[in-house]
């Protein structure tokens, strides 16, 4: 191997203070270049191209309130609901609110007489419908409202719609709603850019499989920042301070390597640091139920604990039996509940040929179609029935004994 | 005192390993020791899984007591085996590091002490998460932690069948998960400290998961040690490894397989590199068990472990026999793709080799066409957190390798075993249904994670040479590869 190549030798000697103000430098200008990059890159249109605009046509929305079709010229409403209201809405994708601000709407047939509504739904309140009345079209059968000022138009949008009352004199066509970024100037970029290195991760069941160290849609992901900033640092170092000149060493380019790597683990021990203290917050002193009950399924837990009470203390086998077989709830009711012999794939009870008498039907709700007859001593369900006591119930479910006959 | 017999159970693994892998070496090259501990800790519980297989095959209920009694034996045999070794070798068993130490700059020192800091206070974090959070990722409590939950409780070899089976037993005595086909390793892995506690504990189920971290880390510094780098470039890599976000979140979420597949294998293929270069028999003799054992670990071992016969192929093939070689494959391949494959049926099942299709007994059914996936890829090694800038410095250390491979031979038989690593995640990835396991965000970085030990371990031999270089240096750490060094050295490359 050639000395030019020897990154790291063992003896490795600090870089000299000429070459510290050099690397200095170039760091420095990195760092402008790295900014002054994004910056025009964001303002000459890059953000329609990492953060495209969400369009639902007609054909991407649901009539929720009102009667009408699809046609050929988009979701046609006839008449109102009994209420007088007309309804319409579709996924936005759960897009940012605070990057997506802008929405535009085009739809045939609005009357100065109606009162037409902006609805929308957040990722962290589903249930919660928000409205905004929308200000007079800007152009015939079309407009665009400005969301910056609205308070609750934060975090991620889930759900978007019109909402229109009124007297419906002739049929409302639907034809779009798009929302899409505003074009950012740049104390608005460099807002979102530390909002993005600022923001917390929490434990999830996905964090197993990745770490998305920002939000999954950043527009300054860190990684790629860090990356960029090695990158032009290095560039400006090996324009100013030729190869030649340094005798080809590469600590200086290293050295770029290393400080990118360690802001980037300084920021991740921030994160690490903070899901500790929760960590903690949460868990520490407990031991056995009270730690479970802390846990993110606690409430289940606790509804277990009431079932693993009626269960003998010999392990029994145990049919689980949800709505969704094999997700959250079910597998985990298997698991708490073990060791007693359970399987959670059912999505409904068990034929009495396949369960056997003394065996256990563990029921979680909501499981619709499925009900317990009391009289009969028998558990219920399009196309079966199986003869159980019921030995528990609760909010979150149920449990039962298979009869003989 | 449970937690004492907890600890007993993690430590004498671990000592009884570092014992006999210290004893493979008479003299004290440096890392030795660090080496011994990596490496034992991980052969030890893999012999610990072995010990409580071979209790179940006897008849025995899970205990402690037996497995505990061989591996105090089998420490007693290597502790002496290690101090005759030493003995004859000229060392003694301290630290051979500390010589080494004195002739340090200052600033590379208090490099080193910082640096250690800094990996000390991550791995305290991540051990604090094992401690207190509950058993949490989605795999441990569905698949991982069910088989040794169940045998601790019951403590009885309770049999795992398919759920078909399950439905059938009037015993209820069989109990099932979906992946029952699952090596049984790691829930063995999980079920040890629990027979310790004397009832099934969480925490303690997880701790062993600590321990492969460590054993990791040390394992890879001890290497780096035996490659040559000085302590604070040893350290500076061994931290680079410790640092990457999705190998912490396999601590701290201890209960997955991949933590323990990235460890035996990259340990093994480590080792094998070192083999490589050096020739040191004990390095072959450290690569052989661990990535014998990737299989009975997860099933995708079965795949890493084929990774090494490509460059083994090369290492004993010379001259015009590797270019027939190469012919050979080809050739073969082309028959393959013309004729449209092969399917046979053996007593694990039906095989079927074909160029739109590929089913192995236990491993799946792979439907093969080229599938664009690069943008999860992308997205995943070098946007996302997961990483750091582990992948950009992997490009660069490829650029910086080129020239190395003009140099010496086993520098090309190492890109052997890096491309064939490389190729073969690139057909899972972008010609399986596997797609979906990157587009999903789901096994992608864990994936990838059984590998990045090795090849960061790689990128070091690129990026920091050993010092003292070349053969010197190989006749220090193994001075039995004289003979053949000095015959390879004179090879024309």
């Amino acid at each position: 191997m050639t000395n030019n190549s020897q990154i790291m030798p063992a003896g490795v000697e600090p870089i000299g203070p000429r070459s510290a103000v050099g690397v200095l430098a170039a760091a420095l200008g990195g760092l402008a270049l790295t900014a002054l990059v994004l910056l025009i890159f964001y303002r000459a249109g890059g953000l329609a191209s990492v953060a495209p605009p969400v369009v639902l046509n007609s054909a991407d929305l649901r009539l929720m309130s009102g009667q009408g079709e699809q046609t050929a010229t988009g979701l046609e409403v006839r008449q109102a609901s009994p209420q007088g209201v007309i309804s319409v809405q579709g996924s936005a994708g759960f897009v940012r609110a605070a990057v997506y601000r802008q929405l535009t709407w085009r739809a045939d047939g609005v009357e100065p007489s109606h009162d037409l509504r902006l609805m929308w739904t957040t990722l962290a309140e589903p249930r919660t419908v928000r409205e905004k009345r929308l200000p007079p079209p800007t152009e015939p059968n079309a407009g665009t409202v400005d969301m910056s000022a609205e308070p609750e138009w934060r975090g991620r949008i889930a759900v978007i719609g019109l909402v229109a009352k009124g007297p419906l004199e002739r049929p409302l066509v639907i034809r779009r709603l798009k929302v899409q970024a505003p074009a950012l100037g740049t104390a608005e970029l460099a807002r979102l850019a530390f909002e993005e290195w600022t923001a917390f991760e929490d434990w999830s069941q996905r964090s197993i499989n990745y770490v998305a160290g920002a939000p999954l849609d950043a527009l300054f992901p860190p990684v790629l920042m860090a990356a960029l900033w090695v990158g032009f640092s290095a560039g400006l170092y090996a324009v100013f301070v030729p190869f030649r000149r340094t005798g080809g060493g590469w600590r200086p380019y290293l050295a770029f390597l290393l400080v990118g790597w360690l802001a980037l683990d300084a920021r991740w021990q921030w994160d690490l640091s903070r899901r500790l203290e929760r960590t903690e917050s949460r868990f520490a002193g407990k031991e056995g139920d009270e730690r479970l009950l802390a846990g993110l399924d606690g409430e289940l837990y606790r509804f277990l604990l009431e079932v693993r009470r009626r269960l003998p203390e010999k392990p029994s086998k145990l049919y689980i039996v949800s709505a969704d077989p094999g997700d959250f709830q079910s597998g985990r009711a298997r698991y708490h509940l073990l060791p007693h012999n359970g399987y959670m794939k059912f999505s409904q009870p068990p034929a009495p040929g396949v369960a056997r008498p003394g065996e256990y039907v563990l029921i979680l709700s909501p499981l619709p179609g499925v009900r317990y007859d009391r009289e009969r001593r028998r558990l219920d369900w399009t196309g079966g029935a199986l003869p159980a006591d019921l030995l528990y119930g609760g909010a979150l479910g149920a449990l039962l004994q298979v009869r003989g006959g | 005192m449970a937690w004492g017999w907890v600890g007993l159970a993690l430590a004498l693994p671990g000592l009884t390993g570092a014992l006999w892998v210290r004893a493979a070496w008479g003299a004290a090259p440096p890392g030795v020791w660090p080496l011994a501990l990596g490496y034992g800790y991980v052969l030890g519980m893999l012999a610990v899984s072995l010990l409580l297989r071979l209790q179940a095959a006897l008849g025995f209920a899970p205990s402690l007591n037996e497995p505990l009694l061989v591996l105090a034996l089998l420490a007693l045999a290597g502790g002496g085996l290690a101090w005759r070794r030493a003995r004859l070798g000229g060392s003694a068993m301290g630290v051979r590091d500390r010589g080494e130490w004195s002739g340090q700059p200052v600033w590379q020192r208090v490099l080193f002490a910082v640096l250690l800091a800094w990996l000390g206070w991550r791995l305290a974090g991540l051990a604090q998460e094992i401690w207190w959070r509950p058993l949490f990722p989605w795999d441990a409590w569905t698949t991982w932690t069910v088989r040794p939950r169940v045998w601790s409780q019951l403590r009885e070899w309770a049999p795992f069948v398919d759920p078909q089976r399950w439905l059938a037993d009037p015993t209820g005595s069989a109990y099932t998960i979906e992946a029952w086909t699952y090596p049984a390793t790691v829930p063995l892995l999980a079920l040890w400290p629990t027979l310790a506690f004397g009832a099934w504990n969480e925490t303690a189920a997880n701790l062993p998961w600590f321990g492969a971290a460590l054993a990791l880390a040390l394992g890879f510094y001890g290497q780096a040690r035996f490659w040559g780098a000085s302590p604070w470039v040893a350290l500076l890599f061994t931290g680079a490894l410790l640092s990457l976000p999705i190998l912490n979140t396999h601590i701290a979420l201890a209960g997955y397989a991949d933590l323990w597949m990235a460890s035996a294998f990259s340990l093994a293929a480590i080792a094998f590199l070192q083999w490589l270069w050096s020739r040191d028999r004990a390095q072959a003799a450290l690569a052989l068990p661990l990535a014998l054992m990737g299989p009975l670990i997860k099933l995708e071992g079965a795949v890493w472990l084929a990774m090494f016969i490509p460059a083994l192929l090369v290492v004993r093939l010379r001259g015009w026999l590797s270019a027939a070689l190469a012919v050979g494959v080809a050739a073969l391949g082309l028959v393959w793709i013309v004729s449209g494959g092969v399917a046979f049926t053996t007593g694990f099942g039906e095989i079927q080799l074909k160029p739109h299709l590929i089913q192995i007994p236990y491993l799946g059914r792979f439907n093969l066409g080229y599938r664009d996936v690069w943008e999860p890829v992308l997205k995943n090694l070098f946007v996302l957190g997961n990483w750091h800038l582990f992948w950009y410095l992997a490009l660069a250390a490829a650029v910086m390798a080129v020239p190395g491979l003009r140099a010496e031979r086993w520098r090309r038989i190492a890109a052997v075993f890096i491309g064939s690593c490389f190729g073969m995640l690139f057909v899972l990835f972008f010609l399986t249904d596997a797609q979906y396991w990157a587009k999903e965000y789901t096994s992608i970085n864990r994936v990838f994670l059984d590998f990045a030990p090795v090849l960061l371990f790689w990128m070091l031999t690129v990026l920091a040479p050993p010092q003292p270089s070349g053969v010197e240096r190989r006749l220090l750490v193994a001075p039995q590869a004289k003979e053949g060094l000095a015959d390879r050295e004179r090879l024309p490359v």
